[in-house]
């Protein structure tokens, strides 16, 4: 049963990259605990707002609260520091770090029970071999889950991941698909933006489907199912 | 033979030299993609705040350490009122002219200060002398210099390889948007790079000073060698500022020694070569990829 | 002092002025031919001259003037009569109402008394001026005088051509516009008017000998003593009393002023700008040095030797006042050159003076030789200038590069070696310096075994060359280095355990007092050959050091010296030409016949070479209770340059 406490509330935010307005106004909540899934087709501004959240991309107009924090406009490292952990879209491993370095390089510890590098390594078992490796040189599924373990290693309590699944091998996206209810179960609160439909509505506790810089469905992954329309004009199904 | 061998031993120390002075710059530009056209000011000034050192205290060894300090101090202050307006901005013609306009000042103050005449430091007694290597006197502050260059270059191979912040440093060399995204202030290592990049400037006048006096017009010798070195290296590399420096020195030592009349143009020759053979430089990352 | 023109002030400013003062000085000319030489407004001219020239000895005396517009067109009535052409004439009446109408708007401003300076001598004109003034001073709207230099009393002071009624256009009217014309006007290129100018130059001369104590006479009036007692300062008392006398001048007063402004001034100023001391335009010197980069102390010592000897003479030469125009020469020879043109072609330098480079020195030179300008070359020894590239337009009062290194040559032979090495900057100085070494060591019977030719302007790392100097083995090192490299070469060579083991042997730059002190213990025993020394002990050299040290707080050195002797000869040179320097040739021609004993010893210029002849001295680095210095080991005696390469 979902405790509703707000981890992320994001309201009426407008992001732009110089004139183009790409975001026109976006609002949506992750609570504590809540895997939720923001979808749409390429270039709807999905990464856009999960960048906003971050502080990559800032907003001009609107909020973004972390629990009760306002971070609109505060320094990613900031944003971070206050527990959102970033798997960004395309990785963005370091490639000159070895693994451990990537693994270890923003480890922050908690009191109790968090994630620690042996943790890691436990949920990770094909980084355990491969510790000294350069970022470089693994696959892309190591490399993916090399961003989430990097990202975990932050201790974080709301985790922004965009696009896990992008040019993974089905097996592999499988393989991402079981992390994700793993962390889903350990109580972590997922914002997930996907294009892998199957993927998401099998995790997300809530979904939000995107459409030119604007939120056009906001519902549970059963409501979306059940709404060709919206299947259909915004995610080509 | 053996003169072949003193040259080859005087092309190390110089090799050695010339890392030191160009460490610095190729720390700030590998990870912050600034040019720091201030580098060869900063030796300078560096050199003179050594000489005033030594003259007031009379200890080369405090001097070693109060310049880089307060260098490194300056660079601070520039980096973050003036350099730090400019990250993320493509072009570079900004921050060239921002930090040659630096490096105008910091050369027109040293001149109010320390005045046009050439000066010299005197190394530190305990390195006075020579050390007989077959024939030949060789200077031990030379030898001295030849390890301090090899040390260094140990100490940072270390510090960027084998600790936390260093790789951070190198995480942020390839994405410093990333590390921010991590939890991680890149902005405040930016800083303390930029810093410390200075500080091995000013530390590279004062252990310098014995060899190339000090006087108005050496910051610019020192910046072209320094951006010889990064450049044939490869920009912003550790391995590339060590390697290229010892292949400048040694060029330019034997170039000198055996081919005078080339001399002044060898370490260019050098370098066209290398940019020919790899354009990214020795150890190249981002010149090979663009 | 400040004039107050008012045509060049706010109203605001004379405003301001109307409350100090009530004088006003209108100078009236006309626009009329004035002969083949003279411009049209050559009343116009005088008579701003006079006006001006008045409120300088007024002011002098603290009494404020404002000097209006001049009238420009007046009555004359020989335009009808003669033809001279672009003659413009007004009617009488005119005139006299223009002078009326004047008086009564400048009363109205506050300035009620009132001094017509007219130099459009004619009668008819000078009639129509008085009687517009007696009209203002009839109606009592203003005091108004119109002093006539044509009255004996007056004209009593001028000249002889004067007082026979020639005025016109003669060499009178011509001194007085050249005194107040002498920069930037061409006309006096034409035969006749130099001739007048020549003339009234020298009746200038004859009469300021028996005007000059009359003049004094009329200025002092009844109170004999006071020029010598009033202060100038602005809070003595008596100014501020002076101040509030003003408005009430008395008659007497008001007529010495009038009297200053007909002709006292007039001849008072003309006289002491063709004749006497310190007239108001300065003599522009341009000065091309580095004051930045690597030549940096070079410029610095030149300037300040040169500035001290400018100094020692008051700061005039010729009767002028002497005004540096400084440029930085720094090191490129493009940029130098542009500098060198601006100094010619936009302040209007007399000559130009400094250069430290060869490179430069030779970048110049056509375009001193084809502009025909003079330079006087203050440091750069290239000896091509003395020889191929000689052009009688660069003058040099430091050295060839050839003349401190040829004595050496044969003497290193004789008492040092046979086999030698010679290090040089691989640039044109340094092969002169090699040459003169080679040709002179090799005449005596040595043998150089290898010329070591390092990179200019800074060698970087030294050490590749002192191992193969010391591989070489040879008998001595003979070397030229100055600057930044001097003390790097002479350290390495210290380093390397070298010194006092190859006796070191080079030009005197090498171990000079700008690099000395960073060179420290390396530099012992080190012997050259300059043409000074600072430990040359002649009654010259030692006041010169003493002077200098108490200057600049620093020990000379020998560009110091030159630009010393540089300073003398530019004003020895102006002092020949009265200050004259429009004429090249004339300065071309003063300069060989300036000699000195300087603190180098005797100081000639050689004709042929256009250079110094000058003692060459061998010194030896030793250590004083200051220091270190050159000692003088011996005095090779007069050294010249040959004038070809047939010596090195």
């Amino acid at each position: 049963m979902l405790q509703f406490i707000p981890m992320l509330t994001v309201s009426e935010i407008h992001t732009y990259y110089g004139d183009s307005h790409v975001l026109q106004g976006i609002s949506l909540s992750v609570q504590r605990g809540e895997v939720v899934a923001l979808l749409g087709r390429n270039g709807v501004g999905k990464s856009t707002t999960i960048n906003s959240i971050v502080g990559f991309t800032p907003p001009r107009e609107g909020k973004i609260l972390l629990r009760d924090k306002d971070i609109t406009r505060a320094p990613s490292h900031v944003t971070a520091r206050l527990g959102v952990g970033l798997v960004p879209q395309g990785r963005r491993i370091f490639p000159t770090l070895s693994v451990r370095e990537n693994i270890t390089l923003a480890s922050r510890h908690t009191r109790n029970g968090g994630w620690t590098f042996v943790r890691i390594l436990e949920t990770f078992p094909p980084l355990a071999q491969r510790l000294n490796n350069l970022g470089s040189q693994l696959s892309g599924g190591e490399q993916q889950m090399l961003a989430i373990a990097r990202a975990l290693m932050t201790n974080p309590e709301l985790v922004l991941m965009d696009e896990p699944s992008e040019g993974l091998a089905p097996l592999i996206v499988v393989e991402i698909g079981r992390i994700l209810k793993a962390l889903r179960e350990k109580g972590l609160s997922v914002l997930l933006v996907e294009q892998n439909l199957s993927l998401a509505l099998g995790v997300a506790n809530r979904v939000y489907v995107m459409n030119k810089g604007a939120i056009v469905f906001a519902g549970t992954p059963e409501g979306l199912r059940a709404n060709p329309e919206i299947l259909h004009r915004y995610l080509g199904v | 033979m053996e003169n072949f061998l003193i040259q080859l031993l005087n092309g190390f120390v110089s090799g050695m030299l010339l890392f030191i002075l160009a460490a610095g710059l190729s720390l700030i530009f590998g990870l912050m993609d600034v040019i720091a056209l201030t580098h060869g000011a900063f030796y300078l000034l560096g050199g003179y705040i050594g000489l005033t050192m030594v003259r007031a205290l009379d200890s080369f060894w405090l001097a070693l350490l109060v310049a880089p300090l307060v260098v490194g101090l300056l660079g601070l202050v520039i980096e973050n009122f003036f350099i730090r307006r400019l990250y993320g901005r493509a072009r570079h013609l900004d921050q060239v002219l921002l930090t040659f306009g630096m490096a105008l000042i910091t050369i027109d103050l040293t001149r109010a200060q320390w005045g046009a005449y050439v000066e010299s430091v005197s190394g530190p007694p305990q390195l006075a002398g020579q050390f007989r290597i077959f024939s030949v006197d060789f200077p031990i502050y030379r030898l001295a210099l030849l390890a301090f260059g090899l040390l260094l270059a140990l100490a940072l191979w270390l510090i960027i390889n084998r600790t936390r912040l260093g790789a951070i440093v190198r995480a942020g060399v390839s994405d410093a948007q990333m590390v921010s995204g991590l939890g991680i202030n890149i902005q405040s290592v930016f800083a303390g790079v930029f810093a410390f990049g200075c500080a091995l400037a000013g530390l590279a006048g004062v252990v310098g000073a014995p060899i190339l006096s000090l006087y108005p017009g050496l910051d610019s010798e020192i910046l072209i060698l320094a951006l010889v070195v990064v450049v044939v290296g490869g920009l912003g590399t550790l391995e590339g500022a060590f390697f290229g420096s010892l292949l400048i020195g040694l060029a330019d030592t034997f170039g000198k020694a055996f081919i005078p009349e080339f001399a002044r143009f060898l370490i260019f020759a050098v370098m066209a070569a290398v940019l020919l053979i790899r354009p990214g430089g020795l150890f190249g990352l981002k010149g090979a990829d663009s | 002092m400040p004039l107050y023109f008012l045509a060049d002030m706010t109203w605001v400013e004379v405003a301001a002025l109307a409350r100090q003062t009530n004088v006003a000085l209108v100078p009236t000319g006309a626009t009329e031919a004035h002969g083949p030489h003279l411009p049209l407004s050559t009343d116009v001219i005088i008579a701003l001259g006079a006006c001006r020239r008045a409120a300088e000895r007024l002011a002098a005396e603290n009494i404020l003037c404002a000097i209006t517009p001049p009238f420009s067109y007046a009555v004359t009535n020989f335009a009808r009569s003669v033809p001279f052409a672009r003659t413009i004439t007004i009617p009488a009446e005119t005139q006299s109402q223009l002078v009326y109408s004047v008086c009564e708007s400048l009363a109205a401003h506050g300035f009620n008394r009132i001094v017509f300076s007219n130099h459009h001598l004619e009668p008819a004109n000078f009639d129509a001026i008085k009687a517009g003034a007696r009209r203002a001073t009839d109606a009592g709207i203003a005091r108004v005088a119109v002093p006539d230099v044509r009255a004996p009393r007056w004209a009593s002071m001028l000249t002889e051509e004067f007082r026979a009624g020639s005025r016109h256009a003669g060499s009178y009217e011509t001194s007085l516009v050249m005194a107040d014309r002498a920069d930037g006007d061409d006309r006096d290129d034409s035969e006749g008017s130099a001739e007048c100018v020549t003339r009234s130059v020298w009746v200038c001369g004859f009469y300021s000998h028996t005007l000059i104590p009359s003049y004094a006479q009329t200025l002092k009036g009844g109170q004999p003593h006071e020029r010598k007692t009033d202060s100038p300062q602005p809070t003595n008392p008596r100014r501020r009393n002076r101040m509030n006398t003003l408005n009430g001048l008395t008659r007497r007063e008001f007529l010495k002023i009038a009297g200053l402004t007909a002709a006292g001034a007039t001849i008072g100023g003309s006289l002491l700008s063709a004749c006497a001391p310190a007239p108001a335009v300065p003599l522009k010197v341009g000065v091309l040095l580095p004051y930045t980069d690597i030549y940096a102390v070079l410029g610095e010592s030149i300037t300040a030797g040169m500035e001290m000897y400018f100094d020692e003479v008051g700061g005039t030469a010729g009767g002028r006042k002497i005004q540096l125009i400084k440029e930085d020469e720094g090191t490129a020879v493009d940029a130098a050159a542009q500098k060198a043109r601006k100094l010619v072609e936009q302040d209007e330098v007399a000559f130009v003076t400094g250069i430290v480079s060869s490179g430069v020195l030779a970048g110049v030179r056509d375009y001193f030789h084809n502009n025909k300008k003079l330079l006087i070359c203050s440091n750069a020894g290239a000896n091509s200038i003395s020889r191929a590239a000689k052009t009688p337009y660069i003058w040099r009062t430091s050295f060839t590069n050839w003349q401190p290194n040829w004595p050496m040559g044969a003497w290193a032979f004789k008492n040092v070696g046979k086999k030698a090495i010679i290090s040089v900057p691989d640039y044109g100085a340094g092969a002169d310096m090699a040459s003169a070494f080679k040709n002179s060591f090799e005449a005596a019977g040595g043998q150089v075994v290898s010329l070591q030719k390092t990179p200019f302007p800074n060698m970087g790392d030294p050490a590749p060359f002192i191992t193969e100097l010391k591989n070489a083995n040879p008998d001595l090192v003979y070397a030229f280095y100055s600057g930044g490299a001097a003390v790097t070469f002479v350290k390495a060579w210290g380093s390397f355990g070298l010194a006092g083991k190859i006796p070191l042997l080079g030009a005197g730059f090498m171990t000079e007092e700008d690099v000395l002190p960073a060179q420290g213990d390396a530099a012992l025993g080190a012997k050259t050959g300059l043409h000074w020394s600072l430990m040359l002990d002649t009654a010259e050299n030692n006041k010169f050091k003493d002077a200098y040290k108490k200057k600049t707080g620093k020990d000379a050195n020998v560009f110091a010296v030159t630009g010393y002797d540089t300073g003398r000869v530019i004003v020895e040179m102006l002092n020949k030409v009265q200050g004259d320097a429009s004429k090249v040739d004339k300065l071309i021609e003063a300069i060989p016949s300036v000699s000195f004993t300087g603190p180098r010893g005797p100081f000639t210029l050689d004709a042929k070479t256009q250079n110094p002849k000058q003692k060459v001295y061998l010194r030896e680095v030793a250590k004083y209770p200051d220091g270190l210095h050159n000692k003088v080991l011996q005095d090779f005696g007069e050294v010249v340059d040959p004038g070809d390469n047939s010596k090195g």
